[in-house]
């Protein structure tokens, strides 16, 4: 179900990957006590992760050394690190066992990032229903502090550097960033107009970098093994590794971490291709947010941001979401607004309005109780919802509806037309 | 004076809590402070949500917008142990749908109810990040199992019902 | 408005001057450019949330909100491209899909801006097919009415409650569809100025309950007056229906008249809602006469006359002038002048006072001189002593927050009760009525690093505190509440206060009672001045020796003793032996028809033109808002009918302006500087030494006879109860929520009486509720006992 991988998964090639001992045997901790003992500069480090072609591994993929770099240098207000480990898109799961089986090459991750950026704060903020990657970072958190890496004083530096752990309590939209830190302030996860951006005004008004776990948990390997070492790790500028979590309708669901540019057929190989020795359908290339691809696309795509992006829909988190030939397309995107419904954050119009309108417009069509102007009515609000809302959760609904409705249109229609579905001869129910 | 329902262990917990956000930010430690008492009561009353906000000197206001937003906390007092199915999209191409319906079986109850005996509840949670392990069930919003199969939730039932006694 | 414009930008080819960090909605709005909008409003933090300002803005590819998007040298907004229209229909679909479409019986139909914005950006039309959204309603208590289906979650209401009122009693819960506007716990809404999330609605989801189904909003005439009930004089609008011919003539409603320096976007409840005084069944609608014992209406001209006969042969000794300072700047000064035929020299209006010892050394007026409302916002550290603003002066109070908010001011307290404020507390220090005085005086020698005072160690610390934020602040301001100058030792309080404001180098304010305290003062309502703050030859009789007379000739002048007066049972036994009582008032009351010889109905506050004179010393106007009603006159036209039968030469004016100008120019030329008269040394006070003292305090729904008669108001509050330290309660036997006896000079009443922790020991304190007000001095001595005791 999940293998060792060559960063962020390291570890997990041995026993005990979790323990102290475990990293410290792999080197870690040496690249903090380098940089901080031989007082590295910041920018050096910034540089480096620029080099290193890194973006961010929580979704919406910004350059990751660019976004330390827009953190003001000046030292007079205390800034702030957030980890975002709140994995909570669907089809996603990855950071759970960074949290859980490498807690400590995280942790080296978070104070090279705070030392970069100079967050004397740290705060890891795990999805609720993390109990046990929560137990094993208080108990890793717990172990650095005791050989001084985190706290005050660090490697004797007398520099302090303070990291917390932080629960959430069940909501996805927590996972956007500006809504994390409203979340961090004890609120509920109302997402942020913006601007201000976060490093400029983030968490408590001060300047505040939020980033990914995958992300924050790459930066040891990439700052110890040299930024062209990750960037051209699999071919010229690929741009290093990537989890994947492929899931549905596969033989072997797994989670690895992979080289960015692998063929999607060389995925499918890796969990046994399709199940029952069905044909592809589809894959949903990167959580359920992201555009909806045909097999035909699919089968000749590289996963890496430039293809994915080329082919209209994008690598997301990673998550890739496969779907055979069985699949009801109607009922597939049901399944998906119906998880859009129950996680808006219902603050801005069109998206708490919308989105359940698109999920009953759906429910009737599965019903048999709908018209083909129903179904040319979803891409309408859709495109009503998308660009207008205060965060991406409006792209995150829209997308979904205008991609299934751009490459299934047909399904859609013969629902509507004939009140069941055109893949398996649905029933009205 | 001492609060019936926040005891000194709780206090204790949710200071620890507060400990991590700077002092003039006690807004900050409400979310894991309403689940340390919901953990040791199962739910939150209306006297449990006014205590937390009483003790960290917030307007209760903030304390129920809190509690009415995040889906993990409970306005009513659930079974003993709670079993959510996930139900999102790669569970559910793997057939979480049937899961559920195991489990309506099994349990005798619909989603989103309790067994007569108080045991279990039942209902549905959106993705929990298991997703290649798909089929999965979260219980007591803590514990995984993962790849669920008709055998396995009879193991993961039968289990959940014999621990119980020690705890009793 | 734009002092010195730096930024340019176009708005639909309009080019538009702009001040640097402004939105790009409140550009458009200073030039008139309309933008849609329902979450943005200029007094709340933004939140971008409605979506509906979206406008085309130059480089960006999706629209943008107007209220969130700060302007930028150059930046081209267009609010009617094909881009921006579409997004505002596409939002107003979104909008009306779960909003019920029935504006005729909705009570904000005609003036609801969900209306008038899809008149304008509306399809007409939606493919919505599905069934809208109901939502269950709040109860927020007699005030404000709920209608949350109609709710299109704009959070003005949440935000208000935060950012401006202080108190956050409304909150959204549950999540994305199911997100509600609710108070939660089912409890109504308690701020002073909740009342103004009437107006903040957007749409009918929160209107008033008092006005609900009362009338249409193009069925009133909007008129502008000047707030009848604190010292503060908030700006306000009568909505008065004159169409429908049943109710013509009838204030329906009260809204806020914005305005910066004095009460901003908002009204207290108490100026929102007393309007339902006006229609009270207790106004007087023809002049009354007694008669053998029995009331008999007479006309206007027989009543004036009975009036100069009784006057006629009294002695100018026996002879006191009482006046409310609810009254006009023009009723004070015509009373004066009509009174002074009769040589009178004992006026009065400090109704709710009792230590006149340093009234040569006061100022013109009190309040303050040189101290806008809008500076108040900037001080930097503020003493409150004795008072609760929030009920004596809501929107001074509401400036003494905005401080709090904007410049982290730190406002310190010396009290007699432990009022709950809306902002954050700097130090305080609550003692007994007792100590009260003593303590000020203890902290004067802190500041003046005599001797050090014989406080107790808490006291003192606090003290010292204190004044040394004054010290070190630039800014720094001193307030004297109401309960400070009701108390017995209010002569040395305010001596004290004075000088501790000249060491600490504080401004001074003094918060006063009623309306218009100032204008009382300017036009000579006091024994020791004529008007214009001039000297008379002889120096009257103060208000608590007028009631101290027996066989006394009294005119009252909307007085109602019983419930105005620092010691209302005092006054009241006053009239029952008195010679004479002459009243003017708009109500019949209990007191004033068992004591009165003659009643001359005055017209209510919006029948009636005037000036106020607030604790600032604006002079504040305002015109009749509707025609007198029955037979009642306002008063300045009543005495100047008494003033002519006493001497054809006195000028009778048809025009109130005419009258406000004379009195104006009189001040302006006459008025004494009273900057160098010398304040005595304050002495060092001792404590007083009863054993027992209580504080009986006034609710401001209680404080003047049109909001004791507002019935929506009145019904917010609870029974009257006695609030005791347990310590204190065990020296009388009494036990928690038992009825107790409380005797005070003169009077002996039974009240609940309840144990609470924050009263200081050796004190009781009356929360004077919904019941009738309790004829108690205001601060005084009490013994106790428990009801069974006295039974034995
Ligand atoms: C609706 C929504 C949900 C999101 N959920 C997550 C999440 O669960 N985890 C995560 O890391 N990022 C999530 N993101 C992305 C974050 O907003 C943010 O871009 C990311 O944490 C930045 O980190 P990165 O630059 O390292 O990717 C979400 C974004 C949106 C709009
Ligand atoms: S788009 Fe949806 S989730 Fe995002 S702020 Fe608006 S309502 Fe909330
Ligand atoms: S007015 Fe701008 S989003 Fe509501």
């Amino acid at each position: 179900m999940i293998e060792p991988g060559p960063v962020c998964y390291r570890t997990l090639a041995y026993p005990n990957s979790h323990h102290l001992s475990t990293y410290q045997a792999i080197g870690g901790y040496e690249v903090i006590k380098d940089i901080i003992t031989n007082q590295t500069p910041a920018d050096t480090i910034i540089e480096a992760i620029k080099a290193s072609g890194l973006v961010g591994r929580g979704g919406a993929a910004f350059p990751s050394g660019l976004k330390m770099s827009f953190m003001p240098k000046s030292a007079d207000t205390i800034k702030y690190l957030v980890c975002n480990s709140d994995e909570g898109e669907p089809g996603t799961s990855k950071d759970r066992f960074i949290l859980s089986e490498n807690p400590h090459q995280l942790i080296e991750g978070l104070l090279i990032a705070a030392y970069a950026i100079g967050a004397s704060v740290v705060y890891n903020y795990l999805r609720g229903e993390f109990d046990v990657p929560y137990q094993r970072m208080e108990k890793a958190l717990e172990e650095a502090r005791e050989q001084g890496y985190v706290g005050q004083n660090i490697f004797n530096s007398g520099l302090t550097i303070d990291i917390y752990n932080v629960s959430g309590a069940g909501s996805y939209i927590v996972g956007e960033e500006t809504a994390m830190l409203e979340s961090l302030e004890g609120k509920r996860a109302y997402p942020r107009a913006k601007p201000p951006f976060p490093a400029m005004s983030g968490l408590y008004g001060c300047p505040t970098t939020i980033n990914n776990t995958e992300t924050l948990a790459s930066l040891p390997v990439i700052i110890q093994q040299g930024p062209s070492w990750y960037k051209n790790y699999h071919s010229e500028n690929s741009g290093g590794t990537k989890i994947f979590c492929v899931s549905g309708h596969v033989m072997r669901p797994k989670i690895m971490e992979l080289p960015l540019g692998i063929p999607f057929t060389e995925l499918l190989d890796k969990v046994g291709g399709i199940r029952d020795g069905n044909r592809l359908k589809a894959v949903i290339p990167g959580g359920s947010s992201m555009k909806i691809l045909p097999a035909e696309v699919m089968l000749n795509i590289h996963m890496d941001y430039a293809s994915l992006k080329a082919a209209g829909s994008a690598i997301g988190t990673g998550a890739v979401i496969v779907l055979d030939e069985t699949c009801c397309m109607v009922e597939i995107l049901t399944c998906l607004m119906n998880f859009y419904k129950h996680e808006s954050c219902g603050q801005c119009t069109p998206c708490r309005e919308g989105t359940p309108w698109i999920y009953r417009t759906l429910i009737e069509l599965l019903n048999g109780k709908s018209s083909v102007a129903a179904v040319e009515s979803l891409c309408r609000i859709a495109g009503n919802i998308e660009g207008k809302t205060i965060c991406a959760f409006g792209e995150a609904v829209a997308w979904p509806v205008t991609s299934f409705l751009q490459h299934f249109s047909d399904e859609f229609i013969y629902f509507a037309e004939h009140g069941h579905s055109m893949v398996k001869g649905r029933k009205k129910s | 004076m001492s609060n019936p329902i926040l005891t000194a262990a709780m206090i204790n917990k949710i200071d620890h809590c507060s400990s991590k956000f700077p002092v003039d930010q006690k807004r900050s430690a409400l979310l894991m402070a309403l689940r340390v008492v919901q953990d040791e009561y199962g739910w939150l009353s209306e006297q449990a949500i006014d205590a937390v906000a009483d003790h960290l000197s917030l307007p209760r206001i903030y304390a129920y917008e809190v509690v009415e937003f995040y889906s993990l906390y409970r306005r009513k007092k659930p079974g003993k142990h709670v079993i959510k199915v996930c139900n999102s999209i790669s569970c559910y191409l793997c057939a979480s749908q049937d899961l559920i319906h195991l489990c309506e079986k099994k349990l005798g109850i619909k989603l989103g109810e309790t067994t007569p005996c108080g045991r279990f509840t039942l209902e549905e949670t959106e993705c929990i990040a298991a997703c290649a392990g798909a089929p999965a069930i979260l219980v007591n919003d803590a514990v995984y199992h993962e790849e669920v199969t008709a055998t396995k939730l009879d193991q993961i039932l039968h289990g959940l019902t014999t621990n119980e006694v020690p705890n009793d | 408005m734009t002092d010195n414009p730096t930024i340019q930008i176009e708005i639909n080819g309009q080019s538009v001057q702009c001040q640097p960090g402004e939105s790009v909605i409140a550009a458009a709005d200073r030039h008139g450019i309309s933008i849609p909008r329902f979450c943005y409003h200029p007094k709340l933090s933004v939140v971008a949330s409605c979506r509906m300002c979206l406008v085309d803005v130059e480089q960006s590819n999706k629209p943008l909100p107007a209220c969130k998007t700060i302007v930028s040298d150059g930046m081209v907004v267009r609010t009617k491209s094909e881009l921006a229209i579409e997004a505002q229909r596409a939002i107003m679909e979104f909008l009306l899909i779960n909003h019920p479409l029935d504006c005729p019986i909705c009570d904000q139909g005609g003036e609801c801006e969900l209306q008038d914005v899809s008149m304008g950006y509306g399809f007409g039309e939606t493919d919505y097919q599905q069934a809208k959204r109901t939502v269950a309603d709040e109860n927020l208590g007699p005030l404000i009415a709920t209608d949350m289906t109609r709710c299109i979650h704009c959070s003005r209401c949440v935000r208000f409650g935060d950012e401006v009122a202080g108190m956050p009693e409304l909150g959204m819960t549950g999540r994305g569809e199911n997100t509600r506007i609710s108070t939660y716990l089912k409890h109504s809404m308690e701020s002073e100025l909740s009342g103004n999330v009437i107006d903040l609605c957007p749409v009918g989801a929160l209107t008033s309950k008092p006005h609900r189904y009362h009338g249409r909003s193009w069925e009133y005439t909007q008129h502008h007056s000047i707030s009848p009930h604190d010292c503060v004089g908030s700006h306000l609008y009568y909505h008065i229906v004159d169409k429908k011919s049943s109710e013509k003539n009838r204030v329906t409603r009260v809204v806020p008249r914005a305005n910066e320096t004095i009460n901003q976007n908002w009204i207290s409840n108490r100026d929102r809602f007393s309007y339902q005084g006006l229609e009270h069944h207790q106004r007087l609608k023809q002049p009354m006469m007694k008669k053998s014992g029995k009331w008999e209406e007479v006309t206007w001209q027989n009543a004036l006359y009975a009036v100069q006969a009784k006057l006629e042969h009294v002695s100018p000794d026996n002879l006191y002038g009482i006046i409310n300072p609810t009254a006009t700047l023009e009723e004070m000064y015509l009373f004066r002048q009509w009174l002074d035929h009769y040589q009178c020299v004992n006026f009065d209006h400090r109704l709710k006072e009792c230590d006149f010892s340093d009234q040569a050394e006061m100022p013109l007026y009190p309040g303050s001189l040189d101290l806008s409302l809008e500076a108040v916002e900037t001080m930097e550290s503020i003493l409150m002593i004795g008072g609760n603003t929030r009920a004596e002066a809501p929107l001074f109070n509401h400036r003494i927050r905005q401080a709090t908010q904007q410049h982290q001011s730190r406002v310190h307290e010396l009290n007699m009760l432990d009022f709950e404020s809306n902002y954050p507390q700097g130090h305080r220090c609550i003692v007994s009525p007792q100590q009260f005085a003593h303590t000020l005086s203890g902290w004067l020698m802190l500041a003046s690093d005599e001797v050090a005072p014989n406080l107790p160690d808490s006291s003192s610390k606090s003290g010292q505190a204190i004044i040394d934020d004054l010290t070190a602040s630039n800014q720094s301001l001193i307030v004297l509440g109401l309960s400070a100058q009701s108390h017995p030792q209010s002569s040395q309080i305010r001596r004290i206060a004075k000088r501790l404001a000249k060491k600490t180098g504080s401004k001074l304010i003094l918060i006063t009672d009623g309306p218009n305290t100032a204008g009382a003062w300017i036009t000579g309502m006091l024994p020791h001045r004529k008007p214009f703050g001039q000297t008379p030859e002889t120096v009257g009789q103060h208000i608590t020796h007028a009631w101290q007379q027996r066989s006394a000739n009294y005119i009252l002048y909307q007085v109602e003793p019983d419930l105005d007066c620092f010691d209302g049972h005092l006054a009241r036994s006053a009239l029952e032996h008195a010679n004479c009582v002459i009243a003017f008032h708009s109500y019949r009351s209990p007191s004033l028809e068992q004591h009165a010889d003659i009643i001359l109905p005055l017209s209510s506050h919006v029948e009636n033109a005037g000036t106020f004179i607030n604790i600032c010393g604006q002079w504040q106007s305002f015109s009749q808002a509707m025609p007198h009603r029955y037979n009642s006159r306002p008063g300045w036209v009543v005495l100047q009918k008494l003033c002519h039968l006493l001497s054809n030469n006195h000028p009778i004016v048809s025009d109130i302006t005419t009258l406000s100008q004379t009195i104006n120019n009189q001040f302006n030329t006459m008025s004494p500087s009273f900057t160098r008269i010398p304040t005595k040394e304050p002495e060092s006070v001792k404590p007083l030494n009863h054993k027992l003292m209580n504080h009986n305090y006034w609710s401001p729904f209680k404080s003047d006879a049109l909001v004791r008669r507002a019935s929506a108001l009145q019904q917010t509050l609870n029974q009257s109860k006695l609030l005791i330290h347990p310590d204190t309660a065990k020296q009388y036997a009494i036990r928690n929520k038992q009825v107790v006896t409380i005797k005070s000079q003169y009077k002996t009443i039974q009240l609940p009486c309840e144990f609470n922790l924050s009263i200081p020991i050796g004190c009781s304190a009356i929360h004077q509720g919904c019941d009738s007000v309790l004829p108690l001095p205001a601060i005084g001595h009490i013994t106790l006992s428990s009801v069974e005791g006295d039974q034995t």
